[in-house]
């Protein structure tokens, strides 16, 4: 079938009602495009099929048996019922079969309000229960410092391991046991994984749980907020679940971000020093060696006649003004202005990135997500998104696991993204800029020496690259200087043929781009650290006389 | 963790299939031979042996039912209890042999030579009653009598062996 | 009617039938090398359509059309898979052709291989069968030897390898493409329909799933012609068949028949009759999963595909059970619910948790504590389950549950009434 097939279109007749859906969807879908929702469990966009909690099941003409409509594409000509008595008494049996042994314990379960089960069984549930044998109980049990399962709430839609399996490629989860004993586990009792949480955010039951939301408010009593997480560069959108003055969780589920439903653990469970009452929530002011309370417009009172003291004193240079890489341009912007304000020169901001040096080499040539995307191959120097950047490694890996793209690492760190390398090169510390000469047309044994590896991984790694038409190239914050621009060259040296190259710094922290972009003007860091290295040095902090 | 002529057969079985995943169920068997169960260290072992992830073999030692992934007695008595087996008395030979080893279903003797278990069809529905030791050829058309023999001869072979070193 | 022609079992009963010796001495390895030497792919697989073979496992689905299905013109390699996973309660016949002719199984892989451009057989045997797994292994090596299986087979350019594949106690990997996952070194779970294995099957290739006595079958079909094959069955249902039948008949066993025989000859000529003179009482006539007979029933039925249909069951794998007046066809009921209880691979919500649930309530009316809304309960969840789920065992869980209830409404009546005599007051829940 060719690719265009979803610019056409078909008809199919609903419950008897013609409609127009797109050729080649998915059934549930294409129902979904005319406003039927099928209800579902195991069905989650973007992950392999799976057909087995049996609730999607649609009668569709001509065919023995009722069909999953997450499996089923549509034909033109097509007839289905949804809606009959037929598909109202499946759903029914479903559900109380999956009720059966569940523990019908929505009153203590944090899922509640929000759980995908309890919504389908509101909608389209039996009203009597007619199990009355013995449940099996399994007791919840934490897999995780962050995550619990509890597994008699478990539908077995396994969402989570395929997510674990699919989008992460960690395969943590673990299908155990068989038949109605089965449950969701992992290797020994204990998550060997990244903790990205995001198989409790697909899970639609209370099964498995993040630890730090047990027992806390109800989903409908959060004041939600969506904002931005100040981890990383990748910025993705969290909803932060707040009450009072507490932060309970942070999501992204239904989330419309760059990240679409992703988070990785710091996005996920790293909030709570918001919460932390060691965190500075009112001005301090030191008198007689003692921080007390103060207010705003005495603190400021205060630090502007100390300024102005210390301008008049020893010159309008003697105060510098320092930016951040983690504050928002507004920000940065409002310092450099209280810089003028001082009529100081001494603006800077300590960098993450040799910033300066990449953007000046790669000229505007920056990858965009949808160049990685499109890449034939992804090419890390001196970093890893991993660490740096999850949400661009997780994106970057998706071509790589389809083979459509191949990645290729070299970093003297033991980066993880190396797991789905075609190649890695380990190299020594500081090795970046040589390696990138030897990839460019320099000698690959002079290359391998000084870089620390085998001439042929030089030779391996220039032939991988040459054979590139697409090039991604993702440089880390281990080069500098010389390899920075050695690695924005290297679209222009690489030999055999011309090639589309774009370049990605993976820069640590979340506004480092926007701090180079504000600030990146001013005086050098380390001019400013040189000028005021006493002040740093000193060990008493100053006080008012 | 399996001895060289164990190591080997693993070998020869990564020759057999394009995926070395597929040698799992064989190498599971392989290794179940030589320690009569399959511990997660060994389980943790065979994924690297076999390039795959531990989370891989658990799934699977945890599905299919003649994987041990707890000790079980040196003769594993698996007495089928399908209908077939049991419209020809199997329940009373399992019964028989709880009574004479004092034990319940899925225990293990306080020698550690028995444990008895009841499965189900194991395909001998014309030989029934019928049981498994451990993967050994079966033994059928059970009477009490054939128990009580199956049983000495067992021991005397434990015996043998257990004094052979 | 005259002796019936022996296809599968006319080598069972000689002495040492297992080794290559006394195979070859009995016509072994005549059909595969006409096939290599003397027929084109296409015309063995349209002997075998001719012959009306259909398989053997429990489905009956025609084999030759099965064949016709692989892609001839795929570029991946095609894969031969023989299923010899018997589970099915009540059938053991193809353990009987693997312990008396291996041979004549390999040699039947190996003529599908030929026929479809195939160069590996795996033959995947359930794991308890290890000791028939030994004697398949050992019947291979000697095939290897003499230039049977490997490279250059019989000197022409067809080269094959087979290998044996053990399993580890499931059922549910008799379900052809759960036992590719489990060859691929899986989970059983049945995979999503379409696409089948012919056109996807192992490894995403190409395969072929045959059972062991379909397979073995084969050769002399070859040998001697599909039209000869046809025959010796019905018009539909082509050949002689392997039953197996255990319970209580004076003489159970593996017998061939031609298809069409009937079930009462069957019991009282080759069983010897029902054991102590007994009268007969019910018959599940095609391996536990299809649907149970009455006496009567089985009286006047035929072996063929569509004369058991008529009495509402199945031939499935020819696993025949007999009960006699003796039998508590509640009790034989509950064993069949536990089993499946107990196989089902858990991937679907009605196998799994309706299984499940249904082997509770049998638990409890068998202790006494039946009610008597149970027999609705049941049927409605049988209703819930049938048709419903992921591959087949959901339906094979609720046929022999609703037929039993259908044909024997008094043993279902007798069981409930139990908890009455155990009992003064009801079953505390």
């Amino acid at each position: 079938m060719s690719t265009d097939t979803t610019s056409q279109t078909c008809t199919i007749t609903v419950d008897g009602v013609p409609v127009v859906v797109p050729a080649g969807a998915l059934l549930i879908e294409a129902l979904k495009m005319q406003g039927i929702d099928i209800p579902n469990f195991c069905y989650y966009q973007n992950l392999p099929a799976q057909a087995s909690c049996r609730m999607c099941l649609v009668r569709i003409e001509k065919m023995p048996r009722l069909q999953p409509s997450c499996t089923t594409i549509v034909k033109d000509g097509m007839a289905v019922e949804v809606n009959t008595p037929e598909i109202t008494d499946m759903r029914r049996g479903m559900l109380e079969f999956m009720l059966a042994d569940h523990p019908l314990d929505c009153p203590v379960c944090d899922r509640g309000g929000e759980c995908e089960l309890q919504d389908n069984v509101f909608k389209f549930g039996h009203v009597d229960a007619r199990f009355t044998e013995d449940k099996h109980p399994i007791p919840d049990v934490d897999i995780s410092p962050f995550i619990y399962n509890d597994a008699q709430r478990c539908v077995f839609c396994y969402r989570c391991v395929r997510v674990c399996d699919v989008w992460m490629d960690v395969g943590a989860l673990a299908k155990l046991n068989r038949g109605s004993h089965e449950t969701i586990g992992t290797f020994d009792g204990w998550l060997d994984c990244e903790h990205c949480g995001n198989c409790v955010d697909v899970c639609p039951t209370g099964t498995l749980m993040h630890t730090s939301y047990k027992y806390g408010p109800r989903p409908w009593n959060l004041d939600e907020t969506e904002t931005t997480c100040s981890y990383c560069a990748d910025g993705c959108r969290v909803r932060l679940g707040s009450r009072g003055n507490v932060v309970h969780r942070s999501v992204a589920r239904q989330g419309t971000g760059i990240n679409e439903e992703y988070l990785c653990v710091k996005g996920r469970y790293g909030f709570d020093y918001i919460n932390s009452g060691e965190r500075v929530t009112q001005p301090l002011i030191r008198k007689h060696g003692e921080l007390r309370p103060a207010t705003w417009d005495d603190a400021l009172e205060h630090v502007a006649k100390r300024l102005g003291d210390i301008a008049k004193a020893k010159g309008a240079d003697a105060v510098a003004v320092l930016g951040s890489t983690r504050i928002t341009n507004e920000a940065n912007v409002a310092i450099a202005i209280v810089a003028d304000a001082l009529d100081t020169t001494q603006l800077s901001y300590k960098p993450d990135f040799d910033l300066a040096t990449f953007m000046k080499s790669v000229a505007g040539r920056l990858a965009t997500k949808a160049d990685i995307a499109s890449a034939d191959t992804i090419f890390v120097i001196g970093g890893d998104p991993k660490e740096d950047q999850p949400l661009t490694a997780h994106q970057l890996l998706q071509p790589v696991l389809k083979g459509r793209s191949a990645l290729y690492v070299a970093s003297s760190r033991l980066a993880r993204i190396r797991k789905r390398a075609s190649q890695f090169v380990h190299l020594r510390p500081g090795g970046e800029a040589v390696l990138l000469l030897g990839l460019a047309g320099g000698s690959s044994d002079v290359s391998a020496k000084s870089a620390g590896c085998a001439p042929s991984d030089v030779e391996a790694l220039r032939k991988a690259l040459e054979a590139s038409r697409r090039l991604v190239v993702m440089v880390g914050s281990e080069c500098h200087g010389a390899a920075l621009e050695a690695a924005a060259a290297l679209g222009s040296l690489l030999g055999d043929g011309e090639r589309h190259v774009t370049y990605r710094p993976l820069v640590e922290d979340n506004n480092s781009v926007g701090a180079y972009d504000t600030l990146g003007q001013g005086v050098a860091y380390s001019e400013v650290i040189g000028a005021l290295g006493d002040l740093i040095t000193a060990s008493t902090p100053s006080e008012p006389t | 963790m399996l001895t060289p002529e164990r190591e080997k057969k693993i070998d020869e079985l990564l020759t057999r299939y394009p995926s070395s995943r597929s040698a799992l169920l064989p190498a599971l068997w392989v290794a179940q031979e030589q320690y009569g169960w399959i511990s997660l260290e060994l389980q943790r072992y065979l994924a690297i042996r076999l390039g795959i992830t531990p989370e891989q073999v658990r799934e699977v030692v945890t599905f299919y039912s003649m994987y041990n992934d707890r000790p079980v007695g040196k003769y594993h008595l698996q007495v089928c209890c399908t209908t077939p087996c049991m419209l020809m008395g199997s329940d009373d030979v399992i019964g028989y042999l709880e009574k004479k080893l004092d034990i319940g279903r899925g225990q293990t003797t306080g020698d550690g030579l028995f444990t008895v278990s009841q499965v189900e069809c194991l395909g001998s529905c014309g030989t029934a009653p019928m049981l498994q030791v451990n993967r050994e050829k079966y033994d059928e058309n059970l009477t009490t009598e054939k128990v009580d023999a199956l049983l000495d001869r067992l021991r005397t072979q434990a015996a043998a062996e257990g004094s052979n070193g | 009617m005259a002796d019936p022609v022996k296809v599968v079992s006319k080598r069972f009963g000689i002495p040492d039938s297992h080794t290559l010796d006394v195979y070859l001495q009995h016509d072994g390895y005549v059909a595969l090398e006409k096939a290599v030497k003397s027929m084109q792919p296409a015309e063995v697989i349209d002997e075998v359509k001719k012959s009306a073979l259909r398989g053997r496992g429990g489905a009956g689905f025609p084999t030759g059309m099965k064949w016709g299905f692989v892609p001839k013109d795929s570029p991946k390699p095609k894969y031969i898979v023989c299923n010899a996973d018997e589970s099915e309660p009540g059938t053991f016949k193809d353990r009987a052709v693997m312990e008396f002719d291996p041979h004549s199984l390999i040699e039947g892989c190996l003529i599908a291989a030929y026929a479809l451009g195939s160069h590996t057989c795996y033959i995947y045997i359930r794991g308890e069968y290890g000791w028939v797994q030994d004697i398949m292994d050992v019947a291979i090596r000697e095939a290897y030897a003499k230039g049977y299986c490997g490279k250059n087979i019989l000197g022409t350019d067809f080269s094959c390898d087979v290998y044996t594949h053990p399993g580890a106690g499931a059922y549910i990997c008799g379900e052809e493409t759960a036992l590719l996952n489990s060859l691929e070194g899986k989970r059983g779970h049945p995979r999503i329909k379409p696409p089948f294995p012919a056109v996807e099957g192992l490894y995403g290739c190409p395969t072929v799933v045959n059972n062991v006595e379909t397979l073995a079958t084969v050769p002399w079909i070859i040998q001697h012609g599909g039209d000869t094959f046809r025959q010796l069955g019905t018009e539909k249902s082509g050949g002689t068949r392997l039953v197996s039948v255990c319970g209580h008949v004076n003489k159970p066993g593996v017998y061939e028949i031609p298809l069409g025989y009937p079930m009462k000859d069957l019991l009282e000529k080759e069983c010897g009759g029902i054991r102590n003179g007994n009268k007969l009482k019910a018959v599940i006539p095609g391996g536990s999963s299809v649907p149970i007979i009455t006496a009567e029933e089985a009286y006047r039925v035929k072996l063929d595909f569509e004369s058991i249909g008529e009495v509402g069951s199945m031939l499935g794998s020819g696993g025949v059970i007999v009960m006699d007046e003796t039998a508590d066809v509640f009790e034989s009921t509950f064993r069949l619910v536990h089993f499946y209880k107990h196989e089902s691979c858990g991937w679907c919500t009605p196998c799994r948790d309706g299984g499940d649930w249904m082997e509770q309530i049998f638990d409890r009316i068998s202790i006494g504590g039946g009610r008597s809304e149970d027999l609705d309960l049941i049927t409605s969840l049988g209703r819930n389950i049938e048709g419903k789920s992921h591959c087949a065992l959901g339906d094979a869980l609720v046929w022999p549950i609703t037929s039993a209830m259908k044909k024997f409404p008094e043993d279902f009546q007798r069981a409930l009434d139990r908890g009455k005599k155990l009992l003064r007051e009801p079953a505390a829940v």
